[in-house]
């Protein structure tokens, strides 16, 4: 596929991004690292609005879970910030409120990474938990949970890998211009060896790498990679290591599932105001504004290398989570579970 | 309402107003209220405002704290005023450092225990449900651990705080590495060591300008008056702002009917009558506005029969003992803009009759202002030697003063650029004061000690109004108090006052997380009881 | 130690010690790129960035927009100080010229031959700034050092031996934003238990 001619604007609809994977490694180049950035961006920007649901379902904000699910959370947000800052790097402008490149729920991972899977906004459950666990599954090394694995194997880690192999086969110019640094993008590619850096770090917090959790030494929680966070967050024990088969186990300290207000899945487009109360209906609309707010403010950051919108956009984050979980305390009625925000932009 | 422009006059739009008007808003979003506030309103959160903090230590908001001809003290003790209040939108919640406290069962009765101050109307267990609704008002965050249980006074099991029905909304902050040599010291001296609670809302970020947080992390009374005049549903909410309160107007002795203020844009007085008002102008303004309203029904001011109005003002002399050691070579500095380790070991009820004080590790010490060396000009290697050098440490005590009847705010001379009245401060420490205060810096001296520092000064700080209380003190009547246990002023069926004014003791710790404890109470009252 | 103040004729000219009036503009990209170059010679003389200070770009660029774009603007004290700069370096050469605006060498910063070497004041009291180069000293350099150091700068001089940031090596500054303490890395040294 020739995507010389078209940018990222003119691609506009997400699920239009082609298999990034699928393009042969010598027709590679400066387009595809940036049409393969912007899909990092937006791959894990995708994974934060079902992470969150998730999250803010659980009652008790303290409870171990939740805060296992607020570090994946804020690790997912250095990731976006790390990859919108290598994308800033070679001169691009990262896309975050464009309304055609934000994801859509329920749909699939951008970029034609994990294409089997569908990603819904719930509350925490089990079934929640396997999408989770197998969107940060391991390119290597295999486990009963994860769906087949193997050569070619579309992971966000093997995604990863591919765009490190094509900085290293290109070394283009990295400018410092507009790229941000605080606590949620603490590296500045400056040159190769942070990308290195970021993208190590990306891979490791989030699948793990060969060397972490190390076989036979039991890591606790807040070190361990977001793979082994949800399983044993779906296994209801913390991790105490690899067998001899070199598969994880899960037979640690008990940890109890938490009480969690009862979020349905929220329908395809989101809820509409013809369905629901109108005392309702100001929520989620509420919630839409504040979502939508963050984004726009976010976009500020990267396209101005404006880092006091960082700050507005930080707050803002924090006024999303008190109308989402306003809005999951109330119950839809006939049984079909509580409302939740719909990450909709406006 | 009875012919009244308004269900509720609010005088004051500090945490105690806002918070009022917040609840009778929730319970009926239509209510009535006129909200009326003497200071500005300034920017929060501004970028500009934030690097000018950062830089220089300037506040958006150091025009609208006291100076230092605001409020002229007369007694035989400066009492200094400077800094001590932020008259605006918003008011002190504005400036203060949020830390979080409860009253000690104790503290509700320093008058039985110690003969001086007064005793509350009702017990700490009383109070203890308004407590939790405060915490989770404020998002304090403190250890669960350190509390006693309840009926077991904190003391005997090494607790610091009172007992507590509900847990803390958010856990503590962390004791920083440079706690750790006081932290040593306080349990070889049977000192328990405590986290500082703090209102902090989750968001904090630790960036160490908490005086101005860009986040907005630590609560402010101003964004409670942000949601209250952004809420589309409360549109017979009304604010008026650099609006000063110059008198109540009674029509009979029990009923007082209506406020005159200045309108801001005119100049000229506007009166407007209430079913109910409510002085939540703290302090130093509330005894002033009773002195000089209610003729002819009320002689000397309204409430002030017994001439009891303004008496008993108490604020928290400042102990600190500093040390220094030679060398500080684990490079510690200030991490965190609060402290961090507390002890309430000496806060208990064996030290009430002494004067219990409430002991912190002063948060800027050990500290380098590496920034101030590099603008003197300081070379990297004798910057290293600076960081690398002399430590200084030190720890700091609120002491708990006794209201004493032979103190009082009045009616000062002229205005002050608010509009209002200045306040004559009348105050003379009790001649025991320096020997009992001087107990206490011994006890914090064998702490410098025991540290291994050289002790190097042990200061009592002037008077100042930071923490002011009981001006118009709740009473079981009118001969021990300004008001009664529902903050009516008494004598009058419909006049109530509810800032720190009304604490009758302010015990060794801040008095805010108390005075939003009140503050609920009262509007639970109100809702209660509506005429 | 020599009583000659630094500079040529641009630095001594006298000036009114306020704040110099301008309005508030965006800073064209070669201002920006002229103060980036004494921004980057403060790391490079105190030798306190561990790579370089392209880590702090971002700050200091917000820095600068919240100094100029609102008022009282900060734009004309930048150009002053860019002319500044560009003499010294003229006379001394660029390490040499940085080296004698930020060092307390002896050397004199203003007309009267006294060394303006008093930190900034946190309590506004006036200082004497009467030449070019001592506003250029206090409003630009003094600022961009405490900006400098705020942004992250403060860290070599606790952690010397770092040779790259690791936020697990955590250390906290006044006007540092290090983060939320419910993440994983945390945002302050913390006090450990001694095992017993």
């Amino acid at each position: 596929m020739n995507m010389k001619h078209q940018s990222l604007s003119e691609m506009h609809h997400l699920e239009r991004i082609p298999p990034l994977l699928e393009w042969p490694e010598t027709q590679r180049g400066l387009e595809w690292l940036e049409l393969a950035l912007q899909t990092a961006v937006s791959v894990e920007f995708s994974t934060i609005p079902p992470y969150l649901s998730a999250l803010w379902s659980i009652k008790d904000q303290a409870h171990p879970v939740a805060a296992s699910i607020r570090n994946v959370v804020q690790e997912e947000m250095l990731h976006m910030s790390l990859a919108c800052n290598m994308l800033t790097a070679i001169g691009r402008v990262p896309q975050i409120n464009d309304p055609m490149m934000v994801p859509k729920y329920p749909g699939t991972i951008p970029g034609g990474v994990h294409p089997e899977l569908v990603v819904r906004l719930a509350g925490l459950s089990d079934e929640s938990l396997d999408t989770f666990i197998a969107i940060e599954a391991p390119s290597k090394g295999s486990h009963p949970e994860t769906p087949e694995q193997g050569k070619g194997y579309k992971t966000i880690g093997a995604f990863y890998d591919a765009i490190l192999d094509e900085f290293r086969a290109l070394k283009p110019e990295l400018s410092t211009e507009r790229q941000v640094t605080g606590p949620l993008a603490y590296i500045v590619m400056a040159d190769l060896d942070a990308v290195e850096a970021a993208i190590d770090l990306i891979v490791d917090q989030g699948e793990g790498s060969e060397a972490s959790p190390r076989p036979g030494e039991v890591k606790r929680t807040h070190e361990l990679a977001h793979y082994y966070r949800f399983l044993e967050i779906k296994h209801r024990r913390r991790f105490s290591g690899f067998n001899k088969d070199h598969q994880p186990t899960f037979e640690g300290e008990p940890l109890d599932p938490p009480a969690t207000w009862p979020m349905a899945v929220v329908p395809k487009g989101g809820y509409l105001q013809k369905d629901v109360p109108a005392d309702v209906w100001t929520m989620i609309n509420g919630a839409d504004e504040t979502f939508t707010k963050l984004l726009d403010q976010l976009q500020v950051v990267w396209e101005h290398g404006d880092q006091s919108a960082l700050v507005h956009a930080i707050e803002t984050m924090f006024g999303l989570s008190e109308e989402a979980r306003r809005l999951m305390s109330i119950e839809i009625g006939k049984g079909l579970g509580n409302y939740g925000p719909c990450f909709r932009v406006l | 309402m009875n012919g009244t422009d308004y269900a509720y006059i609010i005088v004051g739009s500090g945490v105690a107003g806002t918070t009022v008007a917040t609840k009778l808003l929730e319970a009926d979003p239509n209510t009535p209220i006129l909200m009326l506030e003497a200071g500005p309103q300034v920017p929060m959160k501004d970028r500009r405002y934030w690097w000018d903090y950062v830089i220089y230590g300037r506040k958006a908001y150091d025009p609208c704290e006291d100076r230092d001809n605001d409020n002229p003290s007369v007694g035989g003790t400066p009492w200094h005023s400077r800094g001590s209040r932020a008259i605006m939108y918003g008011g002190s919640t504005v400036h203060w450092g949020g830390w979080t406290m409860r009253f000690k069962p104790e503290d509700f009765f320093l008058k039985t225990n110690t003969g001086q101050g007064g005793d509350w109307p009702y017990d700490y267990d009383t109070l203890e449900p308004y407590y939790c609704r405060a915490d989770e008002y404020l998002s304090v965050c403190g250890d669960d651990k350190d509390s006693a249980d309840r009926g077991v006074p904190a003391s005997a099991k090494n607790k610091n705080d009172p007992w507590r029905s509900k847990p803390y909304p958010l856990p503590p902050y962390p004791w920083t590495e440079s706690d750790g040599e006081m932290i040593k010291a306080f349990r070889e001296l049977g000192i328990t060591p405590g986290r500082m609670p703090l209102a902090r809302y989750r968001k904090c970020m630790a960036t160490g300008t908490c005086k101005y947080c860009p986040f907005g992390a630590r609560f402010s009374g101003s964004y409670i008056l942000d949601d209250l005049l952004s809420e589309p549903k409360y549109t017979n909410l009304k604010f008026v702002g650099t609006a000063p309160v110059t008198r109540l107007i009674a029509e009979s002795k029990s009923r007082i009917h209506a406020v005159e203020y200045i309108d801001p844009a005119t100049g000229g007085t506007v009166t407007a009558s209430g079913d109910r008002i409510i002085l939540c102008t703290g302090a130093y303004e509330a005894p002033k506005l009773l002195m000089l309203s209610g003729r002819p029904y009320w002689e000397n001011g309204i409430g002030n029969d017994h001439d009891l109005v303004g008496r008993f003002p108490v604020s928290h002399p400042f102990l600190s003992v500093s040390g220094t050691k030679d060398k500080n070579e684990e490079r510690w500095i200030q991490e965190f803009d609060f402290p961090t380790l507390m002890s309430r070991t000496y806060d208990t009820e064996q030290y009430q009759q002494n004067g219990k004080m409430f002991l912190m590790k002063t948060a800027s010490f050990p500290n380098v202002d590496i920034a101030n060396q590099m603008i003197a000009g300081k070379t990297r290697a004798q910057i290293d030697e600076v960081v690398t050098g002399p430590r200084q440490v030190q720890l700091s005590a609120f002491m708990e003063q006794m209201g004493q009847y032979s103190n009082r705010f009045s009616i000062g001379e002229g205005t002050t650029r608010f509009g209002l009245s200045r306040t004559k401060i009348d105050f003379t420490l009790p001649p025991d004061f320096q020997e009992r205060a001087n107990k206490n810096l011994d006890l914090m001296q064998d702490v410098i000690r025991q540290m291994g520092y050289t002790v190097d000064s042990r200061p009592v700080g002037s008077q100042d109004g930071h923490h002011t209380s009981s001006t118009c003190r709740m009473g079981k009547d009118p001969t021990e108090g300004v008001v009664d246990a529902d903050l009516k002023v008494f004598g009058t069926s419909n006049l109530y006052v509810c800032s720190n004014a009304v604490h009758p003791t302010c015990a060794a710790v801040n008095p805010t997380l108390t005075l939003v404890a009140v503050t609920l109470k009262l509007t639970d009252h109100l809702l209660a009881n509506q005429p | 130690m020599t009583d000659t103040m630094i500079g040529g004729e641009i630095c001594k000219q006298p000036l009114a010690s306020q704040l110099l009036a301008a309005e508030p503009r965006k800073l064209t990209r070669a201002e920006i790129d002229g103060l980036w170059r004494i921004f980057v010679a403060i790391g490079t003389v105190w030798k306190n960035t561990v790579y370089d200070s392209a880590g702090l770009k971002s700050s200091w660029l917000e820095f600068l927009t919240a100094k100029t774009m609102s008022r009282p603007s900060y734009v004309s004290e930048y150009v002053n100080a860019l002319e500044v700069v560009e003499e010294l370096i003229k006379i001394y050469g660029e390490t040499e010229a940085f080296e004698n605006l930020f060092l307390d060498n002896g050397r004199p910063l203003d007309n009267k031959g006294t060394p303006l070497n008093k930190p900034l004041c946190k309590n506004d009291i006036p200082i004497k700034l009467d030449t070019r180069i001592a506003h250029a000293k206090h409003f630009v350099v003094d600022e961009f050092i405490r900006v400098q150091v705020v942004a992250g700068g403060f860290r070599n001089f606790i952690r010397p031996h770092d040779t790259e940031i690791r936020p697990e090596n955590n250390v906290n500054y006044n006007g540092f934003i290090a983060g939320s303490r419910f993440n994983r890395i945390k945002p302050v040294r913390p006090f450990e238990e001694p095992s017993k």
